[in-house]
């Protein structure tokens, strides 16, 4: 059904709930116009944040080259490149493996397990089944408070436009990194997205990330979500309840038999 | 509803994709694009205008701890939880453990409170209403006793629980939930029995059984009337009832990290660096 | 218990890490599987990995733990794995890939009851 006939069969319906229950006309009229991304949605492609990095031979995100994503100046790009060795020599931990710590932004968009779009008027959650993550996105109208402290998430206020999610994120920290390759950036960069249902089956999430301390120019990035058959479960994750890769003093990660014992020389 | 086990032909092609299992799969795409973006149906819109209004950030009316009478009540006095005396010996055993050693609360190890816990801590909650779902988000924020994010979910688009092989303990349990009039009328079952009820060290089993009848009592006050049956651990049902009040509009929600500090991955790589070079290799 | 030990040169695999790790898969050889056949001595269905503790006999009768490494409770679930599907004394084909080190670990590759279905398999990485 296009546009104009969503809007009207959701016109029949508050005409008819106006009819039958008078007080419930305005949150009816807030629900109607909101596009319904319930279920469970799994993200398309790899970890690797942005897929044309891991293709755009012979640059390619694990090696140096002609890779003109992520568009880093000078500076960012040689420090990239060193957080690069440093995930092939083993000496640069995930940050993840050191359980408590959040994806943050943008790493949430780019994990495996399931995820949940879940949207109320005035408020939108997504959620990661991975690590039990979950941010929130303000629609009611609000702004970025003025004195932000930099979290793992930023605070996220958003806009509808249609049936288009409008998103900025500020207040990020610097010290995530974005994906298993090492991509970090400044606590500088402002996240803008546009997420859409765009077909029955797909929830699209365009990302622009600028950064003026790290990149030269906007990094635009889409990722995509696949709904999940129905009666689909998010299940609880907990990094700590078996973790067997630790990190150790020297920022190897290792294997630890049944009894806790490293596996390893 | 009954899990699939049939999935469909475009889910594992995503899936090879997903686990990098080589060019060819990666290649494959579903055969036929999805359909058009279904309209959000009127009976949708219809059933969740009749949700009652749990929006916003709220606050808990009663301390951290789920049950003030199990707390502050000496030992042999203690009526609650009506716990066997077995179980009753476990709970005054891990009292005085944690009084010893306050680590040996799994909090510090950041694991998941689980479901009571995550119902009793100092913090933010918010109460997320869908027609199909609910969702309660809670947690304490930056500082020395930050929980990070915590998250229950509970189903309330018909499913039953789970049950048999399909059930398996999980911090949070598996609850599942329906409408009467404005009140949510939950089931969990699945609670796993490490996590710990509260900062007491109070305990379940995973037999453990919990009700609970969710509802505005006052406009701006929230009521969770728990009902818990545990036929290892309780000799009676016992029952606790905990308020939340709406704070005003516009509170910010801020959760952080578990542990509480920040880890720079680019200053692990250069103290890498500066050991080899230290090492003379 | 007769054990098969085969080291087989597999063919190189496409991406080196999987997709899915909370962690880098550097520790395992991606170039090389190993096939155990072996005794379920336990089966961890947890996050962030499940693990198989597998005992797995020699030529000569010396019995190994082997520590193998697989996908978390979500990923497994849905599957068709459940905490059930391993009990201890199930008798088990794992193919995985081995850690570098050559110590008694490894990253599952496939699952194979003694019936000859699958139970963990296809990429698992």
């Amino acid at each position: 059904m296009d546009m104009s006939g969503r809007l009207a069969a959701a016109a029949l319906a508050l005409l008819a709930l106006a009819l039958a229950q008078p007080a419930a006309a305005a949150p009816a009229a807030a629900w109607a116009a909101l596009p319904d991304w319930s279920g469970v949605w799994q993200m398309q492609g790899s970890t690797v944040f942005d897929e044309s990095t891991r293709n755009d031979a012979p640059g390619r995100a694990g090696s140096a080259g002609v890779r003109e994503r992520p568009p880093y100046n000078a500076r960012w790009e040689e420090r990239y490149l060193k957080n690069i060795q440093g995930v092939t020599d083993g000496t640069l931990p995930d940050p993840l493996t050191y359980c408590g710590i959040p994806a943050g932004m943008p790493r949430m968009l780019n994990q495996p397990d399931g995820y949940e779009f879940i949207v109320t008027p005035g408020e939108v959650w997504q959620t990661t089944e991975n690590a039990g993550g979950v941010r929130r996105i303000f629609t009611d109208g609000r702004g970025h408070p003025a004195n932000l402290t930099p979290t793992y998430n930023g605070h996220s206020i958003g806009r509808w436009e249609g049936d288009t999610l409008v998103v900025e994120t500020v207040g990020m920290v610097a010290d995530s990194i974005i994906d298993r390759t090492g991509v970090q950036l400044s606590d500088k960069r402002k996240v803008v997205e546009r997420i859409r249902r765009i077909d029955a089956d797909t929830i699209e999430d365009q990302l622009t990330i600028t950064d003026p301390e790290a990149l030269t120019g906007p990094w635009r990035v889409t990722k995509r979500f696949k709904k999940q058959p129905a009666g689909t479960y998010i299940f609880d994750y907990a990094c700590a309840e078996n973790n067997r890769n630790p990190v150790d003093e020297n920022g190897r990660t290792i294997t630890l038999d049944a009894e806790g014992k490293p596996l390893h020389d | 509803m009954q899990t699939r086990r049939h999935v469909r032909v475009s889910t594992f092609a995503a899936l090879g994709l997903f686990f990098g299992a080589g060019a060819a799969l990666a290649a494959a795409q579903p055969a036929a694009p999805a359909g058009p973006v279904p309209p959000q149906s009127p009976a949708r819109i219809q059933a969740a205008a009749a949700l009652p209004d749990w929006s916003g950030v709220w606050a808990p009316n009663q301390a951290d701890v789920f049950d003030a009478k199990t707390a502050t009540v000496p030992a042999d006095a203690r009526a609650r939880p009506p716990y066997t005396p077995e179980w009753e010996a476990k709970y005054v055993a891990t009292m005085a453990k944690l009084k010893a050693d306050p680590k040996t609360d799994p909090l510090q190890e950041c694991y998941p409170l689980g479901l009571l816990r995550m119902m009793s801590v100092t913090g933010h909650y918010e109460f997320s209403v869908t027609p199909e779902q609910v969702w309660i988000f809670s947690g304490t924020p930056a500082g020395p006793k930050s929980t990070g994010a915590q998250t229950r979910r509970i189903y309330t688009d018909g499913r039953e629980n789970l049950k048999g092989d399909d059930l398996f303990p999980q911090y949070t349990g598996n609850s599942v939930g329906r409408w009467e009039g404005d009140t949510l009328v939950v089931t969990t079952v699945g609670l796993n029995d490490t996590s710990f009820i509260d900062r007491t060290g109070a305990q379940l089993s995973g037999d453990a059984v919990v009700r609970e009848r969710i509802r505005l009592v006052r406009p701006d006050t929230l009521e969770d009337q728990f009902t818990i049956e545990d036929k290892s651990a309780l000799t009676a049902p016992w029952v606790v009832t905990r308020t939340w009040r709406r704070l005003p509009k516009g509170t910010p929600v801020v959760d952080d990290s578990c542990l509480g500090k920040r880890v720079n991955p680019a200053a692990l790589v250069d103290a890498a660096a500066a050991a080899k070079a230290g090492k003379g290799r | 218990m007769k054990t098969r030990l085969l080291l087989a040169a597999a063919i190189g695999l496409a991406s080196a890490a999987p997709a899915w790790a909370h962690h880098s898969a550097a520790m395992f050889d991606s170039t090389k599987q190993v096939t155990l056949e072996g005794t379920v001595k336990d089966f961890q269905f947890t996050n962030p990995h499940s693990w198989i503790q597998l005992n797995v006999a020699d030529a000569s009768g010396k019995v190994t733990e082997w520590s193998l490494e697989t996908g978390g409770t979500s990923s497994l679930y849905k599957r068709g794995v459940r905490a059930s599907s391993l009990k201890p004394g199930d008798k088990i084909t794992v193919v995985a890939n081995p850690l570098k080190n050559g110590n008694p670990g490894g990253n599952v590759r496939t699952v194979t009851g003694a019936d000859g279905k699958r139970i963990i398999g296809g990429g698992e990485g």
